[in-house]
């Protein structure tokens, strides 16, 4: 995964978390989730995005963060994985962001190891550190099977 | 005829690939005479138009082709190898069928012409002669440098024979003069160009169609959507422009589904063959029968239903159908009949294959199951017929080493029963002495299917209508028992069977209530694994068309959902998988464990013994029943919109108008009154010859299973067939056939009339009522 370039930023709890925008992504707001009993936790449920079914993943429960009590305002923030359509919702979109090699840092080892699995690396910026999230590993580890 | 031309034009269409790419390949195998799959291909070119051509009975297209054949499998078997002379040889027999089916083509049909020359040419090649003496270098030449299809030769031809003549012509000199001194020739020639240009379909990729199905769909959301702004709009010209959009929509979606559908003749076509080939091996006499060939359904489904229909017409003939012998000593024509029905019921494709063998051997199949250690001998004799037949769809009894001698069916029915699950259809086996009759029920299509929407807390929910059965609301009365505990099983009565309950919200782990012994229930019957069960849901919404979508990579360990839907407003739903939320529920395993005595019966009126049938009154006579396969639906007509057609009255009933009969004036015993008011009619809707014919009736009541052996054939009165005892009551069986043909809709010359068989119709039970 390259490290530098273009990523679209968001907040889940106070973590800052980048996508690259190179997988195709899109922001949307107020979506009604349809949720789906039985299925993985992290699933949030699926809603419609013209006419194709996006597979909703709850970033909070996926992070292993506590759970938004109210979550008034839920994003998501959509991306392509093979042939399906797959959205996280976070909490708070940011801008798209620039980044360059020079800021890079391999993912520190005193990380969250449920967050650490998906960090690819952290991006020092001026303020805030910005951590990136590998998205194929946020879907295909998601156990299929629960209880 | 109509038919024959479309098959017709299909084969020219096919003949013209064919030789495009037999161009391409004969070029390609000058290049490299040694490529053994390029000589394979142009030989199975070959040989499909030879048996194509022996289809349309064209003789001279079979035995050009044949000869052709011949020859190239001495190549491919290493026999020959190719040399110049076989080249030109072959040349010549590309050109020569080139120019027959040219002439077809024109024609619609094959014309006379000699092709002795050559196919003694090629003959003499097969054999291993090297220099055809007559030819020799010359004529080869002259074979492959007159090409037959030089287009001033074709165009001022006469059509027949002529060409050929220019090309023998040259050759030969003694066939020629018979065939022009033919008289023919001035018959034919005042229309030269009769040939229809065929406008070759195009090919499109099934992706293509998909995304455009898709896109479809999402128009039909936003139609939605638009026609809801409409409803609360006043103003007439936007309201109108959305009318318009609204049907445009309709029509684009129906259109699009269409683009999907293909005839079952294309599946079909190749089991006259396969019946008449296995029948000879077996030393069996079978009649073939194909009635609804013309029904369509969904390409992808034609290809599932391929395998398990060869699979069943093979048990057929060479389980079924005895040998001819054995046939007389029962008392049976000699020739055995197999027969094939296709149909649409219910918005799903049914296909049954009829033979009149000698069934299963019930009893045997027992015994094996015992043997196998599947059941238990004391269980065993408890098991219907049914549940015993349905031990075939076991894999182990899949094979002929592990049951011999059993002259019913069992090979490979689970192969059958997996392949047409797998496509959302279902396998239904009714059997006896006279034959046993398979029942596929196959959805139209896999892409949008019939479902009806349950609710469960603040979600919808789509159940399948495949799976649907029944849908009823129960009230708690004094006296009546409601859900009552069998071994940890909530089951509820329903006209004397048990059905196990499953609690959705439960089931789907929303809420943790106890089951409501005294409230109201909501209960979806359905059926799958085997089983009859009934869902327990807040609420049934509707019932609608579906678009199914995949749920995705993450759901793949969640199986209690098939696929989803997107609503009218833009929201997903979920579809259950009522088989795997009957396993996940354990009630199977519950009730295998406790003997659960259940009739498991699948299909209505398909079992031997048993029927059912419509419970209704007429005015001044009460109980009348009809055979539920006669009911295609229940309606309540508003009197005010029955209008009358000189003595007929009928009614707008979808596209269609619907002869009404009221039954009071063609039964015996009955009152006659007008029983128009302003009040609304019962209705029971026949289909007869595809016209929708309403029965007009006083009440409708519910659905009462009939013991066959309860019936009595009694005096003919008008109308009536017979009684039956239901319940200690007797009851009237209404004589369908009669009454429509005493109003006027026969002579029932008809030999696909319904009597014979059962039918199953999830419709007509929508009303069903708990008791």
């Amino acid at each position: 995964m390259s490290r530098s370039g273009a990523y679209a930023t968001f907040y889940v709890g106070n973590l800052f978390f980048g996508i690259p925008i190179a997988i195709g992504v899109e922001v949307t707001k107020g979506q009604e989730v349809t949720p789906v009993p039985l299925g993985p936790k992290e699933v949030a449920g699926f809603f419609n995005l013209r006419g194709h079914i996006v597979t909703a993943i709850d970033m909070r429960v996926r992070l292993g963060l506590k759970a938004n009590v109210d979550g008034p305002d839920t994003v998501s923030i959509f991306f392509q994985d093979q042939d399906a359509l797959f959205a996280l919702m976070v909490d708070r979109v940011g801008d798209f962001t620039l980044v360059s090699e020079v800021t890079f840092e391999e993912t520190p080892s005193n990380l969250d190891p449920n967050a650490r699995e998906l960090i690819v690396g952290v991006h020092k910026l001026a303020d805030k550190l910005l951590l990136i999230l590998d998205t194929q590993r946020i879907v295909s580890g998601i156990p299929l099977v629960q209880h | 005829m109509g038919n024959n031309d479309q098959i017709l034009d299909e084969f020219l269409l096919e003949a013209q690939e064919i030789f495009d790419q037999l161009d391409l390949d004969f070029v390609e195998l000058e290049q490299n005479p040694d490529d053994k799959k390029l000589v394979g291909n142009i030989f199975r070119a070959m040989h499909t138009l030879k048996g194509s051509s022996g289809f349309f009975a064209f003789h001279r297209l079979e035995k050009v082709a044949h000869s052709g054949e011949s020859l190239l499998s001495k190549i491919r078997d290493g026999a020959l190898v190719l040399n110049e002379e076989i080249t030109d040889a072959l040349l010549a027999t590309s050109d020569r069928l080139r120019e027959i089916v040219a002439n077809i083509k024109k024609q619609r049909g094959e014309s006379s012409g000699d092709d002795s020359e050559l196919i003694e040419w090629l003959k003499f090649l097969t054999e291993g002669g090297k220099a055809f003496p007559r030819t020799g270098k010359e004529g080869a030449a002259g074979f492959v440098a007159s090409p037959p299809l030089e287009p001033a030769a074709l165009i001022e031809a006469t059509p027949q024979e002529t060409n050929v003549v220019q090309t023998s012509n040259k050759e030969v000199s003694p066939p020629p003069s018979t065939d022009v001194s033919k008289p023919l020739n001035a018959k034919e020639s005042p229309e030269p160009e009769r040939s229809t240009e065929i406008a070759a379909p195009i090919k499109v990729s099934v992706e293509l169609l998909d995304n455009l199905m898709n896109l479809v769909s999402e128009m039909v959301l936003a139609r939605n959507r638009l026609l809801s702004f409409a409803r609360t709009s006043g103003d007439l010209a936007f309201n109108n422009t959305v009318r318009r959009i609204d049907s445009v929509t309709l029509e684009l979606q129906e259109r699009m589904m269409k683009t999907r559908m293909q005839p079952i003749s294309q599946v079909w076509t190749k089991f006259p063959r396969l019946v008449r080939d296995i029948a000879q091996e077996t030393g069996k006499r079978v009649e073939l029968i194909q009635i609804g060939a013309e029904t369509e359904l969904d390409r992808t489904l034609l290809e599932g239903i391929r395998d398990p229909l060869v699979h069943i017409i093979r048990n057929s003939v060479d389980h079924g159908i005895e040998s001819p012998g054995e046939r007389v000593a029962k008392g049976k024509p000699e020739q055995g009949i197999v027969k094939l029905r296709s149909f649409h019921e219910n918005g799903m494709v049914i296909i049954e294959i009829t033979d009149d063998g000698a069934g299963i051997n019930v009893p045997l199949v027992a015994k094996k199951a015992v043997e196998k250690g599947l059941v238990t001998p004391e269980r065993v004799s408890k098991l219907t017929e049914r549940e015993i037949i349905d031990f075939i769809y076991l894999p182990g009894f899949s094979t002929k080493e592990q049951i011999t001698n059993l002259s019913g069916r069992g090979v490979g029915m689970d192969v059958v029963r997996t392949n047409i699950q797998g496509i959302g259809g279902n396998v239904d086996i009714a059997t006896s002495g006279q034959g046993t009759r398979l029942r596929l029920s196959i959805p139209l299509t896999l892409a949008i299917m019939p479902a009806v929407f349950v609710r469960c807390k603040q979600h919808s929910y789509a159940i399948p209508q495949v799976n649907l059965f029944e849908m009823l609301r129960y009230e708690p009365k004094e006296g009546v028992p409601g859900v009552e505990d069998f071994y940890g099983v909530p089951v509820f009565r329903l006209r004397d069977k048990l059905i196990p309950l499953v609690f959705l919200n439960h089931q789907l782990k929303l809420d943790d209530q106890p089951p409501p012994i005294n409230e109201p229930l909501n209960i979806v019957i359905v059926q799958a694994a085997g089983i009859r069960f009934g869902i327990v849901v807040d609420e049934v919404l509707y019932m609608q068309e579906v678009v199914v979508k995949s749920v995705g990579p993450l759901l793949k360990g969640t199986p209690v959902y098939s696929g989803s839907t997107i609503l009218g407003d833009g929201r997903v739903a979920l579809i259950f998988d009522i088989a795997a939320i009957a396993l996940r529920s354990g009630i199977i395993a519950k009730l295998a464990d406790n003997q659960f005595e259940q009739d498991i019966s699948t299909a209505i009126g398909a079992d031997t013994d048993e029927q059912q049938m419509l419970l209704f009154d007429l005015l001044g006579l009460e109980r009348m029943v009809v055979p539920l396969d006669v009911v295609d639906r229940l309606e309540m007509i508003d009197a005010s919109k029955i209008d009358r057609r000189g003595n007929d009255a009928v009614v707008l009933y979808g596209k269609k108008i619907m002869k009404l009969i009221p039954l009071t004036n063609y039964v015996e015993g009955a009152t006659h009154k007008s029983l128009y008011g302003d009040e609304t009619v019962p209705v029971i809707v026949h289909y007869f010859k595809n016209q929708p014919i309403g029965f007009i009736v006083k009440k409708v009541h519910n659905i009462v299973n009939v013991s066959t052996q309860s019936v009595m054939i009694t005096q003919p009165q008008r109308g009536i067939m017979g009684s039956v005892i239901v319940n200690d009551s007797v009851m009237s069986i209404l004589n369908v056939q009669e009454i429509l043909s005493l109003s006027g809709m026969g002579p029932f010359n008809d030999p696909d009339f319904v009597h014979e068989e059962g039918g199953e119709n999830i419709a007509l039970t929508m009303n069903g009522e708990a008791k």
